[in-house]
């Protein structure tokens, strides 16, 4: 028999360990003020947005720089290379001069450009040559951003030469992948050729080229990777089909492309990259944030039911509460993530399924204990426009009884154009960033009005490519951004068995273990803590001189906001730092946290003897 | 830290290292069975046993291809630990068994760890206690002696250490050659380039291996050490011979410091070569056939420690090492044999002693040919420097044509008078015209080859042939004075023959004998001789003198103490004190700076190092090298047409700009790289040649003007690694997947030159 005495301990334990766990579930639940965006107190830069000085000569714009202070592309603006260039001016805060051909440029009496860019489907090069000579003698670098036609380069002697092509061994090899070396893009060194049968179906990139074998006084960034070549050279790396390399003269570099590379957002980080390799060291502004996207998690009705208990044997609601919600907490914590999702009250509005506000509220509590931002997915499927799938959702956020102000939303690319109508919509009132699909004549960052800024996507999480790799590199290199996207309007719907989220899962955390590893440094955002990082980088003006061993940064345009910017070097590494932080990227590229207007670096030259 | 700094620490490990060797290693061996007294004979003793041991054990390991670091270890110390319990009876399984029931009972709580030190503490009092004791009967009960040896280590180190302090580099063009046939060694590959004595690398080999001491940093220092250990063996021989205790010093600061020798006699002690290292072994294999005599007349009556043996032994390892290390040091090693037979005759040619004798003698030679032959066997030829030495000793040599020389040069009355052999006979009569002829030919060769004095004190030299009669008469009147001097008489007769054999030796092309040894070798021992004969002929003098008086030996301590000193304050007051050995090393310091960092710096193999010839040895286990001539050579008329790719992550450029003359000067010899050098046609790479005199200037006008032109194409990846006034190291950091064209046009290299001929017509 159990003694009073005896019953009374045991009841008294009980009791207590029973409200241990009870206060702490009630305290958890009492404390989670999930309906306020704490983000939305966030301070953001008013917009006074760092004005370029762009100078279009084709439109009839006079020659108006006075300094070396601008870069010269010869080519068409609202072409898919010039759109890159004219952002990337922008991005490194550059000014622009545009023509379509060299003949409306008079160098005579003008300064000649800190850099020249050329599209080759605007130049002549074998007639031209002369002038990119007299260009190169001047001190001014080139980046060829597309070259001239084989036929011109096998014919002509002199442009072989100028190029840094010693001959052409084939007029099109089928290369077995490419290599891109470290030290040119952030990311090292990267093989883009299928080891195993599931990488595969990363290999996207055009494998058929030109093989030009390049020659002395050139140093090489890309080749294309051969197997089985058994020719004279015996497989040797150096005869490997050169993609991206330069020719240096001394005086000034010739760089080229072999590829297409440029007219995708890959070329602004190739751009960041030549820079630095014309100098000795670089420094510019960056964003540093690397958001994570979750487009239509969760989706709060429960749609296309029947078809979804079929393949995960339960409803929408219970799939994303018990399994995609648990994993992509488990995949935050291994990686670092930082999570913007972007609810949809409905993604398929034939389906007569409605939304649920609990699922809502239970949404809105887990994301706020897991430092998650909740935006707003304008994403939909077919047959609704953009006003009317809002003005559906108003009436679900309407009948609320506690409202959640987004301030982030995603935006589907076909909707670009109504988006400034949608705006005004109550719901999306308090949006201040957009972030949508990337397209290459939409800048990757900029303001959509005085309000509101845009970050499109740059690389998607559940089926990175090699050349979208290439990109995530390029973006990374040139702006420290990366805006990655989990869609799950493809999950809930799926077309067929890759687009089953067990299957997504395991792709989106390989991509995540091998390809996002290198940029594990830079800060991890959402997309509205992103937003003001935006707003300051689109602000900055900046100035650096160097003395010796010291580099001094300018910022203007910061607004006492703290901004970042990348430093780039040939084997100097910094020793100390004075008005900021710094953290090493990889060798040779720092992140700059600079908190003052004035910035001093002191540099330490690793290559020299002490 | 500075790269003379480093050179401090480099040289204390290496001495650590080589006392390791000869002194520990031996030591922990036989220190306990030998049982010998005294210090100065335990210091040849387990010279000569270090050095034959290691010699050995390296050569048995190369030869069946296993001379790794691992076999080394485990080769050298399994032995000597076995040899060890074997010869001092331990009771291994005992002590085992011992340690395991204490470590049982530690670990069962049957005995404290406190209880168990408690324990031990009494017995490790003892042991301090013993320690204490044996400190103050080494060092307080000869404090003297111990000041004494830190002075010699002190003059030796100012007078030959000091320079590789100066200059960092290799000091004789020969080092370089040993080198690479150490490098060689680590392939298992003893007779890279043919036999020969491979003594000296076997040793350097060892401690490269075992100690993981680069090559180059043993060849730069082991000099210094090598030349220590040569002047300590030379003091430990005279105090274990002399009778007074300070004499010896005499020798030592009259050969270290005295301003007396030509640099000739004691410049190759700069430089780490098999001659001067075989040097140590000389006089051990006097010292052994002494103390066998010593001993066998012991034994002779009544002593059973049968000794003689060791001594035996001894001697024939010390001579077989003289052969395994330099020929010249057998020769030398042979004329102390036969100085020491006609010295000690009288007992040498006993039936018994002499058949010892002529058996240790066979061994001592076949313990030396036998490795020499198996790399006959092997398929290998002599090395060809080996077939020149072979050449001289049957004069058969191109260079060594013996000629007799009857003229001497002497001053009559004008001072002008070339004499001549037969105007001398013709002049004193045939015999004393002879011996007249034979002096001033001796006294001539040591002026001209041996020592500095002006000429016009050249007759000051025949005090060194004096030394002949005072030594010989000395010896005759110990020996026929005492029977218990008899042994020392008989040892100063020996030196005062061995004198003979020596002035003989640097007067053969005078007197029209076979050339066995070239002046410039035989005047390096000739000089050594002294720093024994000097202080032997004056200890001999005082021990005729004092030995007449009652307290002999104090009074004898205390004459040849005012000796020292006197010698100390005639050198010093006199200025008779030398300027320290300063010899110029082959390459520029900031290249021995650049390489030991880039050593000690960069991943190993990841580099490469551009240069004129000597880092291709040095830095071969770590790095790799290639030839700048090769380099320039390649882009030569063809300029970036041409491809040289160099594999590796980092490349080092070396370029001297004030190029050195390599051992060859010239008639602009130190001029700066210019224009003017670069606008001369490249030399041919063949050879070295293309690195000495002129063609050295011209190759590193060239070499600048190609480095500026490439880091004018690559900026970013080329940096100044180092710059002095005389020397600039670039270092060009390229993707090694990826590799860059050093070929390029740098104007020059596509210029058309006249030949030669052409100019000067």
């Amino acid at each position: 028999m159990i003694s009073k005495r005896s019953f009374f301990t045991i009841s008294v334990v009980m009791l207590i360990v029973l409200v241990l766990f009870q206060f702490t579930q009630f305290a958890k639940y009492e404390g989670n003020n999930y309906t306020f965006n704490e983000l939305e107190k966030l301070k953001m830069p008013v917009n006074h947005e760092w004005q370029q000085e762009k100078c279009n000569l084709t439109a009839g714009n006079k020659f108006s720089f006075k300094d070396s202070d601008y870069i010269l592309f010869i080519g068409d603006e609202n072409t898919a290379v010039g759109s890159i260039v004219s952002q990337w001016t922008l991005y490194s805060k550059r000014n622009i001069c545009i023509c379509d051909s060299i003949s409306q440029f008079d160098l005579s009496g003008n300064a000649a450009p800190e850099f020249l860019i050329v599209d080759s489907n605007f130049t002549d090069l074998v007639a031209e040559l002369d002038f990119y000579r007299s260009m190169i003698d001047k001190g001014v670098s080139i980046v060829f951003c597309t070259l001239p036609g084989l036929e011109v380069i096998k014919s002509n002697d002199e442009v072989r030469e100028f190029l840094g092509i010693t001959h052409i061994e084939q007029d099109e090899v089928t290369v077995e992948g490419y290599k891109l070396f470290s030290g040119f893009l952030l990311g090292g060194e990267t093989v883009y050729q299928p080891k195993k049968a599931s990488e595969e179906r990363r290999q996207d990139m055009d494998l058929t080229i030109p093989w030009y074998v390049t020659g002395g006084g050139t140093k090489t960034y890309m080749v294309g990777l051969l197997d089985d070549y058994f020719g004279d050279y015996d497989n040797k790396n150096e005869f490997f089909p050169a993609v991206i390399w330069r020719k240096s003269y001394g005086s000034g570099q010739v760089f080229c492309i072999a590829g297409d590379y440029m007219s995708t957002t890959s070329g602004l980080g190739l751009l960041s990259a030549m820079i630095n390799e014309l100098s000795e060291y670089q420094v510019y502004p960056i964003v540093n944030a690397q958001n994570t996207l979750l487009v239509d998690f969760p989706i709060l009705a429960n749609e296309n039911e029947e078809e979804f208990k079929k393949i995960y044997s339960r409803d929408i609601a219970a799939f994303q509460s018990d399994v995609i919600w648990p994993m992509l907490v488990s995949l935050a914590e291994k990686y670092d993530l930082k999570y913007t999702a972007f609810v949809s009250p409905k993604y398929d509005y034939s389906d007569p399924a409605l939304p649920d506000a609990d699922m809502y509220n239970q949404y809105l509590m887990y994301f706020n204990e897991r430092d998650t931002e909740a935006g707003i997915s304008l994403e939909h499927a077919p047959g609704i426009s953009l006003v009317d799938k809002l003005a559906y959702d108003e009436e679900f956020f309407d009948s609320l009884e506690e409202k959640y102000t987004s301030t982030s939303a995603f935006l589907n690319m076909e909707d670009y154009e109504s988006l400034n109508e949608a705006i005004q919509m109550p719901c999306v009132e308090k949006v201040r960033t957009v972030a949508c699909a990337e397209d290459v004549m939409i800048p990757i960052l900029s303001y959509i009005d005085d309000d509101i800024t845009l970050q499109s996507l740059t690389s998607d999480t559940e089926n990175l490519t090699y050349t979208k790799d290439l990109r995530l590199k390029s973006i990374e290199t040139a702006l420290g951004f990366d805006n990655a996207k989990m869609i799950f309007s493809e999950v809930f719907n799926p077309k067929s068995e890759e687009d089953e989220w067990q299957i997504v899962y395991v792709n989106m955390s390989s991509a995540l273990t091998t390809y996002w590893a290198p940029f594990r440094v830079f800060d991890r955002t959402t997309l509205a803590e992103s937003d003001q990082r935006v707003r300051v980088f689109l602000n900055l003006d900046y100035d650096f001189s160097r003395k010796n061993d010291e580099i001094k940064i300018k910022v203007d345009g910061r607004d006492d906001n703290t901004c970042y910017f990348m430093l780039r070097t040939h084997g100097e590494e910094i020793d100390e730092m004075k008005g900021g932080t710094y953290e090493k990227i990889e060798d040779n590229a720092y992140i700059l946290t600079i908190d003052s207007d004035e910035v001093k670096l002191h540099l330490v030259d690793t290559n020299t003897f002490k | 830290m500075s790269m003379a700094l480093v050179t401090f620490f480099q040289l204390l490990k290496l001495l650590a290292v080589y006392l390791f060797i000869t002194v520990f290693m031996p030591h922990f061996v036989l220190g306990k069975t030998l049982k010998l007294k005294s210090r100065y004979e335990k210091f040849i003793i387990y010279t000569v046993i270090g050095n034959f041991y290691v010699i050995n054990l390296v050569y048995l390991l190369l030869i069946l291809h296993i001379a790794y670091p691992v076999t080394i270890f485990l080769f050298t110390f399994v032995p000597i630990i076995v040899l060890k319990i074997i010869l001092e009876n331990i009771p291994v399984k005992d002590i085992v068994l011992e340690k395991i029931e204490i470590l049982r009972r530690l670990v069962g709580g049957q005995l404290k760890i406190k209880a168990y030190i408690s324990q031990r503490i009494p017995e490790w009092k003892l042991w301090m206690n013993k320690v204490k004791l044996h400190f103050y009967r080494v060092y307080f009960k000869n404090l003297t002696d111990v000041i004494g040896i830190i002075f010699i280590i002190g003059i030796v180190f100012w007078s030959f250490g000091l320079t590789h302090f100066e200059q960092f580099g290799y000091k004789a063009s020969d080092e370089i050659v040993h080198n690479y046939w150490i490098n060689e060694m680590s392939d298992n590959n003893i007779f890279c380039t043919g036999v020969y004595p491979y003594g000296f690398h076997c040793i350097v080999f060892f401690m490269k291996s075992l100690f993981g001491i680069d090559t180059y940093i043993i060849l730069r220092l082991l000099a210094w050490i090598e030349t220590l250990w040569v002047i300590l063996i030379a003091f430990c021989f005279l105090k274990l011979v002399c009778k007074s205790k300070y004499m010896p010093y005499i020798g030592i600061i009259v050969y270290s410091l005295a301003k007396m020798y030509k640099l000739e006699d004691y410049w190759r002690y700069a430089a780490s070569l098999p001659q001067e290292y075989g040097m140590i072994f000389i006089v051990p294999v006097l010292y052994f056939l002494y103390a066998f005599f010593r001993q066998q007349r012991k034994e002779s009556r009544g002593d059973v420690s049968n000794r003689s043996r060791l001594y035996l032994m001894l001697l024939a390892m010390s001579f077989s090492l003289t052969f395994t290390i330099h020929f010249y040091g057998t020769i030398v090693a042979g004329l102390i044999c036969v100085a020491v037979a006609i010295g000690f005759c009288v007992w040498c040619f006993k039936v018994r002693n002499l058949r010892r004798l002529l058996i240790t003698a066979l061994l001592s030679i076949l313990i030396a040919i036998t490795p020499l032959s198996m790399g006959l066997i092997m398929g290998k030829g002599f090395q060809a420097s080996l077939n020149w030495g072979m050449n001289v000793l049957s004069g058969k040599g191109d260079d060594v044509e013996v000629e007799v020389d009857d003229t001497v040069t002497d001053d009559d009355e004008s001072g002008k008078l070339v004499t001549n052999r037969y105007e001398i006979e013709e002049k004193y009569g045939k015999v004393i015209g002879s011996a007249v002829f034979i002096l001033r030919a001796v006294r001539n060769n040591m002026f001209y080859n041996v020592f500095s004095i002006e000429r016009d004190n050249i007759n000051v030299l025949y005090i060194f042939l004096l030394i002949i009669p005072t030594l010989i008469g000395c010896g005759i009147y110990f020996i026929l004075r005492r029977d218990k001097d008899s042994v020392y008489g008989m040892t100063a007769v020996s030196i005062g023959v061995l004198w003979i054999f020596m002035c003989i030796l640097i007067s053969l092309v005078t007197f029209g004998l076979p050339v066995v040894m070239d002046t410039n070798r035989s005047r390096v021992y000739f000089a050594y001789f002294t720093c024994i004969t000097i202080p032997f002929t004056l200890d001999s003098i005082l021990y005729i003198f004092a030995g007449k008086l009652n307290d002999k030996k104090r009074i004898s301590n205390a004459i040849s103490l005012l000796c020292v000193a006197f010698t100390l304050v005639l050198l010093i007051s006199g200025g008779f004190v030398r300027e320290r050995l300063k010899v110029n090393g082959a390459e520029l310091n900031d290249a021995i700076t650049c390489l030991t960092k880039i050593i000690n710096d960069e991943k190993k193999f990841s580099w490469t190092i551009i240069s004129a010839n000597d880092e291709n040895r040095m830095a071969r286990d770590s790095g790799f090298h290639y030839e700048i001539i090769r380099l320039l050579d390649n882009m030569e008329y063809v300029g970036a047409r041409g491809r040289v790719c160099i594999p590796t992550e980092n490349v080092f450029v070396f370029i001297e700009k004030i190029p050195g003359d390599y051992y060859q000067p010239y008639e602009n010899s130190g001029q700066s790289i210019s224009e003017a050098g670069c606008e001369n046609r490249l030399p041919m790479s063949q050879g070295l040649s293309c690195y000495q005199g002129e063609n050295r200037w011209i190759v590193m006008s060239r070499a600048y003007a190609w480095a500026n032109k490439f880091m004018e194409l690559y900026p970013n990846e080329v940096s100044v690694y180092w710059e002095s006034d005389e020397f600039i190291c670039y270092k060009i950091v390229q993707n090694p997947y990826r590799l860059f064209n050093f070929a390029i046009d740098y104007d020059y290299n596509l210029r058309v030159y006249p030949v030669r001929e052409e100019i000067e017509e």
